[in-house]
């Protein structure tokens, strides 16, 4: 019998050791933060760089003096970072600063529940340059029932969509630019396109369903709404995109093309598009636009130039696209607010993070502009990840006025009348799940026109309302009659 | 004797055939991964899938081992790791599916119950990640990747249905030559039951092998990140890299990025050295060292 | 003389003291990373937000399982999923049987061969496997459809025809594992006592005699456990297949969808811990009443072939 247990004994063994070690490292941090041991980790989604911990040290040889505590930067593969964030957070895991956003780990509904720190005296107290840094919209942007949980992450806030042409087919079939006023306007292009080049796919994207080229002011997925859906004429009248003529109108014209061949036959189950296109063989492609774009098509499209066909006006769409905010589990949240001010105010330590270490992993190549090795250890080619971009290097090829040319973007986009409002999801979460699931089956099938809208549409809208989209729209009038009464 | 040897041998020729049929197919797409692996992107977007790739490149390899230590330190890990853990877990689900095998043990349908109970119902993920973080303290240790999967209830009950084919007077004679229920367990079952163990031994090495889910959960460490979790980041990265939408603002032509070739490379470097050991299992189950031999 | 269950209970563990031992390291794992974590359930009936905490939370009765039971998904996902998955289970039963038999009557050296071949796909994950079947099947450069072609067939857009699906489905998942199922019974066969064979050819018995009058009632117990256990996890289905063999084609939803492919896409975007914690209980709760089902039917057959 003494060989009882080994080990069970092991295991008790394991545990006990365990706790004791961590117990006693995780002293200092409660008692004696003033002295020294003060650490922030900040998650943020990354690749996987070997070098992080060359920038990590040398962004605390800066930062350690400045306000005294030591930086563990924690980056995390983009595909794992929701469900590794959304576990830690629910676990109450002790952590300082997190990226959030709009499209991966969502900030509002993260706030709501509580995930978030409010940091508005924060960054009174303890940041006030960050908090001048920013336009006024920006910080009404972030604001959750009234209190700011976030930093934004100055950007570009504006976007438009349209179509992006190869250059020289454009050049070789006569297509004036100018021309083209609504979607249906380039199919005679992709007539002659399917005609005369066999070997190119005249029309490349996946969908085009666009509300605002046919003045709706919506986004194209009921997944990425966060505000509500309305006709710019109505402002006040909620409805549901997909349920509408102009919908419907949109979906026989897709499907047209995808008969007529214009659009790739298989493009819905496409697995890699970016390669597709990096081919070269997509003649249009229906895309996001913004100030020096063209510029990084050339690349995307395999060295093809193209030109710009904008199909409305650019909208403003916030700043939530990429903000940090501050973990209601921090025990520091002094100190997380001054790392993110010096991160939003100290260039040296934005470009740190966002390009590494000067000579090892970027050049310079002009006053402001760097070349970025691709190939060292460190190129997260996410600047927008850590701070206010304007702040950093350009990159070679971007404009040197594109940091101007953003923010004039920014200020004169077209700002949404009901801009502000933002519905609590909670009343209709059940719903909304629903409908998303109903939305990923339907939406590309339908969209990229390889489902027959005769047959299917009427379908889909059937499930929609069973999964109550008009509990939804009601829910949303609602809420949005209560914001527009209280609206000064 | 009633059987014809002739048309004995007709029936092994069809058997045979069979398998051929099956073995090729089931061998051929490996060999396509293995091609790719080798072959560059244009080739492959221009021409598809080759068994013989056009031009041999390294490339995919090239940029899979771009920062070789991180991918050598990841390969220890995960055989350390995979070693302990196999080890560990091996011993511990044969003593326990043991217990649960002997028919004539009081608690054995309690017991099973308990382990079977689990396969059904668990607290989700969340309550689980607590136990790990908050009372074991797991996080950021190599323990973290091994203790979570030491008892497994599908291999406990897989145990189970082997050992319960150990004959009982086999235990009782082993009872009588004044040998305690664990001296039996070392001298006698574990020997006979080889076979048994060499099966099971390989399904929880595949286990610890294959995961990278508590790599991504509960390590940040990147001296200690497994080999499955630091490939399946690289593929991240390229597929991020190559993917348009919110790219930045950076020109890199990624057409050129090895996609499909590295993601066949990632299989192959991935599953190379349990390939390797394969054979070695293979050793136990095939030879079949089985109850008569002890008994005779 | 009276005895109490207490005094009773006290006793046989005491008789039985080295297989308690035995046990307990592994049932301690048991415990600590399965019973104690276990009372995350309560989640399923919470309004989960991260300030009150799991116990804090307020509770909410059965809201979160609304979103699945509302919805008309919930009728097609639960079918989807044990119809696939029974068809599986007697396909992969089967053909694996069959094979371990043949291999246990053939030599060893071409054992060998045959184990390692078709144990090689499954070294390849799904998403791998998924290129393969892409390369099979896609509409324009599919090896599938150039043979129809050659033939002056019609060309099928699989992805978009969701009555294939459940015949690629299954090939697919019987080529992935059926070495490891083989695997499986051949190591039972192993643990059969030679010696009835030998008195069976003693006494004149043909091979397919002797597999069906010794083999196959040996094999019994295995593939009751081994199916038992498989009907356990229907709920808990291989996520890769049904995720990217199809390619997340939503027009083959009808056919492929299963519970936890509905439940990554459903929830998704917000991430919602009770809404999950709600469908993992549904699962468990279907799971166990299949379980407990067919193991009553076998224990009504042959006692000693159930598992409890």
């Amino acid at each position: 019998m003494r060989r009882m247990n080994v080990a069970a004994i092991f295991l008790c063994v394991v545990l006990m050791l365990g706790a004791c070690s961590r117990g006693g490292a995780s002293q200092p941090n409660g008692n004696a933060a003033a002295d020294e041991g003060v650490e922030l980790t900040w998650y943020f989604p990354s690749g996987q760089w070997p070098d992080l911990h060359l920038v990590e040290a040398e962004l605390n040889r800066i930062v350690e003096p400045l306000i005294h505590a030591k930086i563990r930067l924690k980056g995390v593969d983009w595909n794992s970072y929701e469900q590794k964030l959304n576990t830690m957070i629910a676990a109450s895991d002790e952590f300082d600063i997190v990226w959030t956003s709009n499209w991966i780990l969502n900030y509002r509904i993260n706030a709501e529940k509580g995930a978030f720190l409010a940091i508005d005296d924060l960054l009174e107290t303890v940041a006030p340059t960050l908090k001048a840094s920013l336009p006024d919209f920006a910080w009404k942007d972030v604001k959750v029932k009234n209190k700011i949980y976030t930093v934004p992450n100055y950007q570009i806030a504006a976007h438009y969509y349209g179509f992006a042409v190869q250059k020289k087919y454009a050049d070789k079939y006569g297509l004036d630019p100018a021309a083209i006023k609504t979607i249906e306007d380039i199919e005679p292009f992709l007539k002659l396109i399917k005609q005369n080049e066999p070997d190119k796919i005249p029309f490349g994207s996946t969908q085009f369903w666009c509300p605002p080229c046919y003045g709706i002011s919506a986004a194209p997925s009921f997944a990425e709404e966060n505000g509500v859906a309305h006709y710019k004429e109505d402002p006040n009248r909620v409805i549901m995109p997909v349920d509408t003529p102009e919908y419907r109108n949109y979906l026989q014209l897709a499907r047209s093309w995808y008969l007529k061949g214009y659009i790739q036959r298989d493009i819905a189950v496409v697995k890699d598009f970016s390669r597709l296109r990096g081919q070269g063989n997509m003649v249009v492609l229906f895309d996001v636009m913004k100030p020096g774009g063209e510029a990084e098509e050339y690349w995307k499209n395999g060295g093809n130039e193209v030109i710009y066909i904008p199909m409305y006006k650019p909208r403003f769409d916030g700043v939530t696209p990429t903000t940090n905010a501050i973990s209601r589990t921090s025990r520091h949240p002094e100190k997380a607010m001054e790392l993110l001010e010096l991160v939003n105010t100290d260039s040296r330590i934005f470009n740190l993070l966002s390009f590494g270490i000067e000579d090892k992993h970027y050049k310079k190549i002009g006053e402001n502009t760097i070349r970025v090795d691709g190939q060292s250890g460190y190129a997260p080619n996410a600047n927008w990840v850590f701070g206010n971009v304007m702040n950093g290097y350009l990159q070679e090829g971007q404009p040197a006025d594109t940091w101007e040319q953003t923010q004039e973007l920014n200020l004169s986009a077209e700002v949404d009348s009901l801009y502000g409002f933002h519905p609590d999801i909670e009343a209709y979460k059940t719903e909304s799940a629903n409908i998303h699931a109903l939305e990923k089956e339907y939406a590309i099938g339908l969209n990229s026109g390889t489902l027959d809208p005769d047959q299917y549409y009427p379908l889909y809208l059937d499930l929609l309302r069973k999964a109550g989209i008009d509990k939804v729209r009601e829910e949303q009038q609602r809420q949005l009659d209560i914001w527009l009464e209280a609206k000064p | 004797m009633p059987t014809t040897s002739s048309k004995l041998s007709a029936g092994r020729l069809a058997a045979h055939l069979v398998f051929i049929l099956f073995s090729a197919f089931c061998v051929l797409p490996f060999l396509y991964v293995i091609s790719i692996s080798f072959s560059s992107e244009r080739d492959v977007a221009l021409e598809g899938f080759k068994l013989i790739p056009k031009n041999v490149t390294l490339f995919a390899y090239k940029y899979l081992f771009a920062s070789p230590t991180s991918l050598l330190q990841a390969y220890g890990v995960t055989i350390l790791v995979t070693v302990a853990g196999t080890a560990l877990s091996l011993l511990l689900t044969a003593k326990l599916a043991y217990a649960l095998s002997r028919k004539d043990f009081r608690f054995k349908n309690l017991f099973s119950f308990l382990v079977f109970f689990t396969l059904l119902f668990n607290g989700g993920l969340v309550p689980w990640y607590i136990m790990i973080t908050k009372y074991l303290q797991l996080n950021d240790t190599l323990l973290a990747l091994i203790l979570p999967y030491v008892i497994l209830p599908w291999h406990v009950l897989l145990m189970k249905g082997f050992l319960a084919d150990i004959p009982p007077e086999l235990i009782e004679s082993a009872k009588i030559d004044g040998a305690g229920e664990w001296s039996a367990f070392y001298t006698i079952i574990l020997p006979i039951s080889k076979p048994a163990l060499a099966t099971v031994g390989l399904f929880i090495a595949f286990v610890y092998w294959n995961d990278w889910w508590l790599g991504m959960l509960f390590i940040d460490k990147g001296s200690l990140t497994p080999l499955q979790y630091l490939l399946y980041r690289i593929m991240n990265n390229i597929t991020y890299l190559t993917s348009a939408v919110r790219a930045g603002n950076v020109s890199i032509d990624t057409s050129q990025f090895p996609n499909e070739s590295a993601r066949m490379a990632m299989a192959i470097l991935a599953c190379g050295p349990m390939l390797l050991a394969f054979p070695f299992f293979q050793k136990y189950f095939i030879k079949g060292l089985t109850v008569g031999a002890v008994k005779g | 003389m009276e005895t109490t269950y207490w005094q009773r209970l006290t006793k046989d563990i005491n008789k039985h003291k080295g297989l308690m031992a035995l046990a307990f390291p592994g049932l301690l794992f048991v415990l600590v990373f399965y019973y104690l974590p276990i009372f995350g359930l309560v989640l399923a009936f919470k309004n989960y937000n991260y300030s009150d905490g799991i116990l804090g939370s307020p509770w909410s009765g059965f809201d979160n399982f609304k979103f699945f039971f509302t919805s008309d998904a919930a009728y097609q996902v639960t079918r989807n999923t044990i119809l696939l998955n029974l068809c599986f289970i007697v396909l992969s039963t089967i053909l694996s049987v069959v094979f371990a038999i043949l291999m246990f009557e053939l030599g060893r050296k071409s054992v060998k061969v045959y184990q390692t071949a078709m144990f090689f796909p499954y070294f390849l994950s799904w998403v791998v496997v998924s290129y393969v079947t892409y390369a099979l099947l896609n509409p324009e450069m599919g090896v599938i459809n150039m043979l129809l072609e050659s033939f002056g067939m019609d060309e099928i857009n699989f992805y978009f025809e969701p009555k294939y699906w459940p015949f690629i489905l299954s090939f697919a998942y019987l080529w992935k594992s059926i070495g490891y199922a083989l695997l499986i019974y051949y190591t039972g066969l192993m643990g059969i006592d030679r010696t009835y064979y030998e008195a069976a050819a003693i006494d004149g018995a043909t091979r397919l005699q002797q597999v069906r009058k010794i083999t196959l009632p040996l094999l019994t117990p295995l593939i009751t456990l081994l199916t038992l256990l498989a009907i356990g996890k229907i709920f808990y289905s291989d996520f890769g297949l049904f995720y990217f063999i199809p390619a997340n084609s939503g027009a083959l939803y009808g056919t492929t969808e299963v519970i936890d492919t509905y439940v990554f896409r459903a929830l998704r975007v917000s991430g919602d811990i009770g809404m999950a914690s709600a469908v993992g209980l549904y699962q468990s709760l279907v799971g166990f009443v299949l379980v407990l089902t067919v193991n009553a039917i076998v224990r009504r057959i042959n006692k000693d072939n159930a598992i409890f």
